[in-house]
């Protein structure tokens, strides 16, 4: 298996943006490239060229699932594996975010200190393993 | 002519066995009183007994006496023949007589023609060996004997007949004309018959016996002679020379009677002889032994003795001759004689039977004619009766001609005047019964008394009346039996009064039937008086009066009650001569204004019109108006009369038209007048009542309608009007349903029914919060308090409905706005705490000890806002019904096993233990139950924190499950210090914490237990706790367990508005 390496954060809110980059970067020790937004997302995707996406899902201009949606449509991003961080985790708003093709979702407010373990486990958890 | 034999009664039994032994008795002296015939025979009259008792008594009698008679012959006679030829004849006799109805004689000659003769020749001739002509001898004359007891007998019941003799029980038959005839002239034939050859009979037998003597004297003479002749001489020679015949017997005897010589049989000597009647020197000797007397005679012999005197030696000469030869001679002579003696007895017989039916033939063609002679004069025919030549009877013949032609004349003139007495006696019949029938059935009762008052007849009418028949009443006196308790003595003594002076009287009287049922009656009495004007009687005509006297009296107290009623209820009561204004009133209505009738005088018309109040007396012309004019049935007012004192009083007037005149024109009227001013007051006070609180209900903020018990809507006030967008009536009589939206329209109807039969269904009482649907069909959001009560016997609902669209818009807006703030809240809590995360998680290496402080202070209160604020949204969701609950069917330890192991770090932090007690749960790992696991993992964990919270430093917390009745229940027991008493009411409120300081020292949000409720019910169960001050608290919560069976994968989606869609219904 591929080791997880390089993750594409999506956060409108800078603050959690900085917080959740320190912990990945830090903790976890991945490469992160963080966007402001679905617009910035989508720009930098095919250069960046992630192992994973993490998007927030409300967010001003492009939301969560639309940008998850158009960055489906870029080449290469078909079965990039995309998870939600959101604190809408109930049930049905689950299964909305899997129909929408990602593969699961952190909720908000995330402790910092696992954020890494919890994305590399959905990591490997996609990945089969 | 009725013989008096035939009246007595006939004796039965043993009351004839005296008649009977006297028969038998005559039977054996008849048979004893012989007439001898000739040698042996006799005539004999025991048979004339026999037959006596046959004809008189019967068969059977008749035989016991030739039974007793027979026996003597046995004795006589020494055989027993005769005995049953007796018998034999008394039996056919008998038989002959009593059931043939064979006359005697012909029955007697029938058995001696047919049987007797035949068994007495079988008898004498064979078992007596008597010599035939002998026993022929006697057959006739026993025959003969027979036949002559038996005309003898006859002639002899004739005669008792005639002389009509009456013997106690016994029954002859009348006597016949032609029998007696019959027997006098059979009598006669044998008496003229018998008798010369009887005697001639005897008489030859005299001659033959007279004849032998002298031979046999003259034999003894003869050698008596030789005796003396010759001296010495040879006696034996002598004898035998003077001995004429071998059957003669001769014996010399010696003075002393010893035989010296004998030759021959000389049997005489041996035994005493017997005298000849007629013949003094001849004896005659009979031999002894057991045989017949006629065998003896036959065996007899003659003797002669002779004395012999002057011979030495030789006293007397005995000279025998055997009777044999004469006895022979004798018989032939006599069968002759008895031969013709029988050919005349047959003939005279019939001779006699032929003479005397001829010489009784006229009679009994008379006796013929006679009998339908009656017939013929009642039918007024001529009656032939036979002419005869015999003069007597020629005469006789005709004088009965002749008088049953008179006879028959009489008969007729009697039959055609019974007829015309008959037609009378029918039309008065008819009459009389017409008249009776008039006189029972009359309505009225009639009573006749005799002169002294006792009753000899009443009618019909009077059993109807009084109960009694006239045998009950006759003989005696009306008053005793009619009068009670309760008839006016006072009447009754006038009554009397008029029957002792024998006048007529009218009265009205209380009288008493046979039942004791009391009837008035009115008497009508006249005394009855015959042509000469003498008292016979008296007659009374009662009338029943009693329905009229009820109805009186019913009438009288009627109006006394009416009195009284008035009376006690204080009406006033006035009578209107319209005409003429005439006007009487009584003193109620007079009081009713405070005046005395007298005060008011003079009373007209216009003391009511002055009285009135001006204002109301046009109503009052107006409904007079329309009373005369036929409108009304009543005259009915209400009006204000002025009092004495002042004020006004409210009367009620209520009158009714009594007559009109001629013309048509009121003339009489009547009616009441109440004082009803109190009832008026009363009414007003209502009214003001009814208005004021209608006024309420008109101005109040809620909506109130009432509907009955079918849901038809009873009244609608304002705010009810403007809620719905209806005006009142529209609504009123409408079904309450049509202001619901579905699905409570739909169900209303259903609920109401379900109500009405005492299914309680529990929406009455507080209020509830439903949607309401506009006249426009928009909703609205209500809440509806429905009360029961009741009007007129029937439940009534009454609906009080606020409108709530504004509360309910606001609470929207103020969940909008928690969730809104929590959100937005949220993201920066979401930074802080990352970043306090990530500082005191050392990524930013080492800090200072104080810094590190200060740090730790920021992440556990930062952390402390993240479940408040979780805490809010869990609540806003709940409220908001937007919690979504996932249901499922799961194993309920691993839950709790999980929330325990989740809780530890923090109760090992506080020093604290959870141990686990599942000893009530026998197989805890199968208890399931259909929970949100996520949810329930929530609930433990407030459970648990809040017991860890409160529990002391190195306290226990104990958590247990217990199955009760399908549920399982959780226990959390902590050994904190309770929950104070002031805070139990509202320890499941929202920001519920029974200290505020509590909230800096232990925690927590104050959502927790609120929280925990609203998941338990959501999840079908209850949660609770029991707990005393200072003694810990127990949390438990309960959930429905989940059977495996029914269970096996289960689960729902349950969100929290879900629940409220069938609340109304």
């Amino acid at each position: 298996m591929k080791p997880l390496r390089r993750i594409l954060y999506v956060e409108d809110d800078a603050d959690i943006r900085m917080v959740a980059c320190l912990a990945l970067e830090s903790i976890g020790g991945f490469e992160v490239s963080a966007c402001a937004s679905g617009e910035e997302a989508l720009d930098v995707a095919d250069d960046f060229a992630p192992d994973m996406i993490l998007l927030d899902v409300m967010m001003p201009g492009m939301d969560g699932p639309s940008t998850l949606r158009a960055l489906r449509g870029l080449p290469g991003f078909a079965d990039t594996p995309v998870a939600f961080m959101t604190a809408k985790v109930q049930p049905e708003e689950l299964a909305e975010y899997g129909a929408l093709g990602s593969c699961d979702a952190i909720a908000k407010p995330f402790d910092p200190m696992l954020l890494a373990d919890q994305v590399r486990a959905l990591w490997e958890s996609v990945n089969g393993c | 002519m009725a013989n008096p034999m035939q009246l007595a009664p006939p004796l039965t039994g043993f009351a004839r066995v005296p008649l009977v032994l006297l028969m038998a008795g005559l039977a054996v002296a008849g048979n004893m009183m012989a007439m001898p015939l000739f040698f042996g025979v006799d005539l004999i009259f025991g048979s004339v007994a026999v037959m006596i008792a046959i004809v008189a008594l019967g068969p059977m009698p008749g035989l016991a006496a030739a039974f007793c008679g027979g026996m003597y012959t046995l004795f006589l006679w020494g055989h027993p023949y005769a005995l049953a030829v007796f018998m034999c004849e008394a039996l056919v006799v008998g038989w002959l007589h009593k059931w043939r109805g064979v006359d005697v004689v012909m029955a007697d000659l029938a058995f001696w023609l047919a049987l007797g003769v035949p068994i007495v020749l079988l008898c004498y001739g064979v078992f007596l060996e008597v010599a035939w002509p002998t026993a022929g001898l006697i057959a006739l004359k026993q025959s003969l004997n027979a036949l002559f007891n038996i005309v003898l007998a006859s002639l002899l019941l004739s005669a008792a007949k005639l002389r009509s003799v009456a013997i106690p029980g016994v029954v002859l038959k009348p006597l016949k004309m032609g029998e007696i005839l019959f027997q006098v002239l059979l009598a006669a034939i044998l008496l003229a018959g018998a008798v010369p050859i009887i005697l001639g009979g005897r008489e030859q037998r005299h001659q033959q016996e007279a004849m032998l003597g002298h031979q046999l004297v003259e034999l003894a003479e003869h050698i008596d002679g030789r005796l003396h002749a010759a001296s010495a001489p040879d006696l034996g020679a002598l004898l035998a020379e003077a001995r004429t015949s071998a059957d003669i017997g001769l014996a010399l005897l010696s003075p002393a009677g010893v035989v010296r010589v004998a030759l021959g049989e000389v049997t005489s000597l041996e035994s005493p002889v017997q005298a000849l009647s007629g013949l003094p020197r001849v004896a005659f000797w009979k031999p002894a032994g057991a045989m017949s007397e006629m065998q003896r005679y036959r065996l007899g012999r003659y003797r002669v003795a002779v004395d012999v005197e002057g011979i030495d030696g030789i006293g007397s000469i005995v000279v025998e001759r055997a009777a044999r030869q004469l006895v022979e001679r004798l018989d032939r002579g006599r069968l002759q004689l008895f031969s013709f003696l029988a050919v005349l007895t047959v003939f005279g017989i019939v001779s006699a039977r032929l003479l005397s039916r001829w010489l009784t033939a006229p009679i009994r063609e008379l006796e013929d004619a006679s009998r339908s002679m009656t017939r013929r004069i009642a039918l007024g025919r001529a009656t032939r009766l036979p002419d005869s030549p015999i003069r007597e009877f020629s005469h006789l013949s005709a004088m009965l001609r002749e008088m049953a032609e008179s006879l028959a004349g009489s008969f007729e003139q009697l039959q055609s005047s019974r007829d015309n007495l008959e037609k009378e006696v029918a039309a008065r019949t008819v009459e009389l019964a017409r008249l009776s029938r008039v006189a029972s059935q009359s309505t009225n009762a009639v009573l006749i008394t005799d002169v002294g008052g006792a009753v000899v007849w009443i009618n019909d009418g009077m059993t109807r009346l009084t109960g009694y028949t006239l045998d009950d009443l006759r003989g005696r006196s009306p008053g005793s039996v009619l009068q009670g308790a309760e008839t006016d003595r006072a009447t009754v003594a006038t009554i009397r009064e008029a029957l002792a002076a024998e006048r007529s009287f009218e009265a009205d009287l209380l009288n008493y039937a046979k039942d004791g049922r009391s009837y008035w009656v009115h008497i009508n009495c006249d005394p009855l008086r015959d042509d000469a004007g003498e008292l016979q009687g008296f007659m009374a005509i009662e009338t029943d009066i009693t329905r009229e006297r009820l109805d009186a009296e019913k009438l009288r107290a009627s109006e006394q009650r009416l009195a009284a009623v008035i009376d006690g209820t204080s009406i006033g009561t006035w009578e209107w001569n319209v005409d003429t204004g005439e006007t009487t009133f009584n003193e109620h209505w007079a009081g009713i204004v405070g005046h005395s009738l007298a005060e008011l005088a003079p009373l007209s018309i216009r003391t009511w019109t002055a009285l009135a109040h001006p204002d109301d007396l046009p109503g009052a012309r107006a409904a007079l108006d329309r009373h005369f004019a036929g409108e009304t049935d009543f005259f009915d007012v209400q009006c204000r009369m002025r009092h004495k004192a002042g004020h006004w009083v409210w009367v009620h007037d209520r009158g009714r038209l009594i007559s009109r005149t001629a013309a048509g024109r009121p003339l009489l009227m009547s009616g009441t007048h109440a004082d009803i001013s109190e009832q008026k007051l009363a009414e007003m006070a209502l009214a003001d009542q009814v208005q004021h609180t209608r006024a309420i209900i008109d101005n109040m903020v809620d909506g109130l309608i009432t509907i009955d018990q079918r849901g038809s809507i009873d009244s609608v006030n304002r705010a009810a009007e403007r809620i719905f967008g209806y005006r009142a009536e529209e609504l009123v009589g409408q079904n309450v349903n049509c202001l619901m939206p579905d699905p409570y329209r739909r169900h209303h109807d259903e609920y109401l029914r379900r109500h009405r039969d005492g299914t309680k269904v529990g929406s009455i009482g507080a209020g509830r919060e439903v949607d309401g649907k506009r006249k426009d069909g928009s909703l609205v959001a209500i809440e509806l308090s429905i009360s029961e009560i009741t009007r007129e016997g029937f439940p009534m609902y009454v609906g009080l409905i606020r409108d709530i669209t504004e509360r309910k818009r606001i609470e929207r807006m103020k969940s909008e706005f928690v969730a809104t703030v929590s959100h937005e809240l949220r993201t920066p809590l979401t930074a802080i705490c990352g970043a306090l995360g990530l500082l005191a998680g050392g990524v930013m290496g080492k800090l200072p000890d104080k810094a590190e402080q200060l740090l730790a202070v920021a992440d556990s209160n930062s952390r402390r806002l993240t479940l408040m604020i979780n805490d809010l949204l869990d609540m806003e969701k709940l409220e908001a019904g937007k919690m979504r609950m996932q249901l499922e069917q799961q194993p309920l330890m691993p839950v709790i096993e999980a929330a325990v192991e989740a809780q530890q770090s923090f109760a090992e932090e506080r020093g604290v233990r959870i141990g686990c007690d599942f000893r009530d749960a026998p197989v805890p790992g199968e208890l399931e139950v259909l929970v949100d696991c996520q949810r329930l993992h929530q609930v433990l964990g407030n459970l648990l924190s809040n017991a860890i919270k409160f529990s002391p430093r190195g306290g226990q917390i104990r958590l247990g499950t217990e199955v009760e009745a399908g549920q399982v229940v959780v226990r959390v027991r902590d050994q904190g210090p309770g929950i104070p008493h002031e805070f139990r009411d509202r320890i499941f409120h929202k920001f519920a914490q029974a200290d505020s300081s509590d909230s800096r020292e232990k925690g927590g949000t104050g959502l927790g237990l609120a929280i925990s409720r609203e998941l338990i019910e959501r999840m079908g169960g209850r949660i609770g706790y029991q707990s005393k001050p200072g003694h810990g608290a127990c949390f438990h919560f309960s959930l429905p367990l989940v059977t495996s069976a029914a269970g096996t994968g289960a689960s729902a989606a349950v969100d929290a508005g879900g629940e409220t869609a069938g609340a109304h219904s």
